[in-house]
């Protein structure tokens, strides 16, 4: 994985294809770039999106575990992820680009 | 030696002082306390809070209102001042004919023109035509993306109109990028059938074609009298980053003049003087300033202006107890505004500004029912009670205390409901005036040209600076400053303005730069302080020469405004006059000039 491209990087562990989908599509609809990568042994929800942000050289990482989605920056760890999720995926998606382009975040689909 | 507590019963604070004074006259003053005023300013239920504010100033020194010989009440102004606003455009479309709106992220860059064609109806056009597509929520975007890919072989699609939020993925997955148009929440109503353009900006720009008559009458081959007509669409279209103007048989998009309604101005030798509102407040303001005197005002029944100046004299016919006929509007301070409201006939909740005049006035009454008040409160207290004086030279007298002052003295005192000032020269006459136009003034101005409907929302972006949330941990002030933040901040923050009160952070949920509010809050202090303190002097000054005052002093709930007392001495200090916020007995501020005034009158200062 190329750490220094400016993309939000995703962690999955038995993820929820339809999840993963959702999330990218709202991640692309705010025009950031992305990378997935599947890890190979058990991680909770919290360690995914963790180690996700600290991979992103844009400092904001998701990890997807079954159907539950989180977003973490790189400012926040230590603290609650940012979001969580296991339904709005796509808003949680355009949220951690909205986070990078410094735009308000979006509570409810509009 | 006496013990005496000077009361000021204002619009909406109650402000004491208590002071000693000696034998020989000497004063030293106690202590001080504000409470909220209780019920309208000049009636019995005044008293509840009269009691507070003494019983708060005088546990300060241990003592209670028992021990008091004298309490004097000031003989408040009786006005009233009121606001109203008239529209006096409308922008209206009667079939749909554009969208102008800034989603998030539309996407692609230039034009499309074509005829609009819904996505399920794509393959059973015409060949070989230009289309632009409307897409509504059900279909998908990868859907969208395929079927538009698909027809792109027999037909030309110039661009589309998008229900969803997803003008970025649609064009991602096209062979041919297009500028797409997201989030129309009315796309049903969208005509199919007829000739439309797309535009999108380029990335930091606004649309360049659609806000152009002339590139429109291009683009739809129109003639003169029909370039006419789209001049209110490429109007509101100003300032987007993407816009749709569609083609409707007669363009019917008008901006139409309501009529707004006249007010008549009456002087004191029974000329009627007729203005119209629509003609601007500049006409009404230069009108008013040829009359020496107001009589009185009347509006138009039936408008807004009329039913504000009416009700205005009701409440005080009704709080003074005297027929409406006696009850006169003294004085109106007009201000050309604009209004935001939601275009008639728009498809993604557009909205445009429509100019406006906004009025603010003052009625006034003889006199109001300040002996009942004494009388009441004396038989509750058992202390002496009398009414000691008109305000406006109670507060002059205050303000003398204020350091660095001389005779002859003008204060002005800014207020929520009038802006009022007087003047008092070296032999102790005072002369005073009240105006229209104060504080709430500023709210409901501010309100209207921000957009924002919460007025207490308002009343905190014009009583405090703004700032911009620039991470979870930091925010940028208006004057530049970084404040950094330990704990992160609440998501709901990020990315907003913000307004910084003492004691919370609140975010202004309109998409409205931090430079544009800052701008128009300053503009609409301006507008209503500035003018009105130039208004005010002239009308106190000797000769009517404003030069012929030396020192202001700024008083009442407005002058403790961050910025409005700067704002008046950058315009009063352009003709040499001293001005500035007051600091009554050296402590106060700007605060408590009438209630030390009163005290200060006990030994009978002035004539």
């Amino acid at each position: 994985m190329n750490k220094t491209k400016p993309q939000i990087i995703i962690l999955t562990y038995d993820a929820n294809p339809i999840a993963l989908k959702e999330v990218i599509a709202g991640i692309e609809e705010e025009g950031v770039l992305w990378d997935v990568e599947e890890v190979q042994e058990y991680k909770n929800l919290w360690d995914l999106a963790t180690e996700a942000s600290r991979k992103s050289s844009l400092e904001v990482g998701i990890g997807i575990y079954k159907d539950e989605a989180a977003v973490q920056c790189r400012e926040l760890i230590g603290r609650e992820p940012l979001f969580k999720t296991d339904d709005a995926y796509r808003l949680m998606g355009s949220n951690a680009g909205r986070y990078v382009k410094r735009n308000p975040f979006i509570f409810e689909d509009r | 030696m006496v013990l005496v507590g000077g009361v000021d019963i204002g619009n909406s604070t109650t402000e004491v002082c208590i002071g000693q004074v000696d034998d020989s006259g000497k004063i030293h003053f106690c202590s001080s306390a504000m409470t909220p005023t209780t019920g309208t300013k000049g009636t019995i239920h005044n008293i509840v809070g009269i009691k507070d504010a003494l019983t708060k100033a005088l546990e300060k020194i241990q003592k209670d209102i028992s021990d008091l010989d004298e309490i004097r009440l000031n003989e408040a102004a009786p006005v009233i001042g009121d606001t109203a606003m008239e529209t006096i455009t409308e922008t209206i479309i009667t079939e749909s004919t554009m969208i102008g709106h800034n989603p998030y992220t539309p996407s692609g860059e230039g034009f499309g023109l074509g005829t609009t064609v819904c996505i399920k109806d794509l393959f059973n056009v015409e060949p070989g035509k230009d289309y632009i597509v409307v897409i509504p929520r059900v279909v998908t975007y990868e859907e969208a993306a395929f079927l538009i890919n698909e027809a792109s072989k027999r037909i030309n699609i110039q661009g589309a109109i998008l229900e969803a939020d997803e003008a970025v993925l649609v064009n991602n997955r096209l062979n041919r990028k297009i500028p797409i148009v997201d989030e129309v929440k009315l796309i049903e109503k969208v005509p199919l059938g007829v000739e439309a353009v797309v535009e999108v900006a380029g990335q930091g720009k606004t649309i360049r074609y659609l806000s152009n008559p002339y590139e429109i009458a291009t683009l739809f081959n129109l003639d003169a009298e029909e370039t006419k007509y789209v001049v209110p669409v490429a109007k509101s279209l100003i300032g987007n980053r993407s816009a749709v103007v569609i083609r409707t048989p007669k363009g019917q998009v008008e901006e139409r003049i309501i009529k707004a309604g006249a007010l008549e101005i009456i002087t004191p030798n029974h000329q009627m003087i007729h203005v119209d509102i629509d003609e601007g407040a500049e006409k009404i303001m230069d009108l008013t300033k040829e009359i020496e005197e107001i009589k009185d005002i009347k509006g138009e029944p039936g408008t807004n202006v009329g039913g504000m100046l009416n009700r205005m004299k009701e409440d005080l016919a009704h709080l003074t107890d005297r027929p409406m006929e006696e009850i006169c509007i003294k004085d109106i301070l007009a201000v050309d505004t604009l209004v935001s409201n939601p275009v008639e006939g728009g498809l993604a909740g557009e909205v445009s500004l429509e100019k406006a005049v906004a009025i603010a006035a003052m009625v006034k009454a003889e006199q109001l029912p300040m002996e009942k008040i004494a009388k009441k409160l004396e038989e509750e207290v058992k202390v002496k009670v009398k009414v000691a004086g008109v305000e406006a030279v109670m507060a002059t007298l205050g303000a003398m205390t204020t350091p660095g002052t001389k005779l002859p003295l003008a204060i002005l005192d800014l207020g929520g409901g009038s802006t009022d000032a007087a003047l008092i020269d070296e032999d102790g006459w005072v002369r005073s005036v009240h105006l229209a136009g104060a504080g709430g003034f500023i709210t409901m101005l501010m309100a209207s040209e921000l957009g924002i409907e919460d007025r207490t929302l308002v009343e905190e972006i014009k009583k405090y600076p703004v700032a911009k949330v620039e991470s979870l941990f930091h925010i940028r002030m208006e004057n530049g400053e970084v404040i950094f933040y330990k704990e992160p901040l609440n998501p709901k923050y990020f990315g907003k303005v913000v307004v910084l009160t003492d004691k919370e952070m609140l975010p202004i949920e309109k998409n409205i730069a931090m430079e544009k509010i800052v701008e128009i809050r300053r503009q609409v202090k301006k507008k209503v302080f500035v003018t009105n303190a130039i208004r005010a002097l002239k009308k106190i000054a000797p000769f009517s020469n404003i030069k012929n005052i030396p020192n202001v002093v700024l008083v009442g709930g407005s002058a403790l405004d961050f910025e409005i007392p700067d704002l008046i001495l950058e315009e009063l200090s352009k003709i040499g006059i001293i001005v500035g916020r007051g600091n009554i007995r050296r402590i106060e501020g700007p605060r408590n000039a009438v209630a030390t005034g009163l005290v200060m009158s006990y030994g009978g200062l002035v004539k």
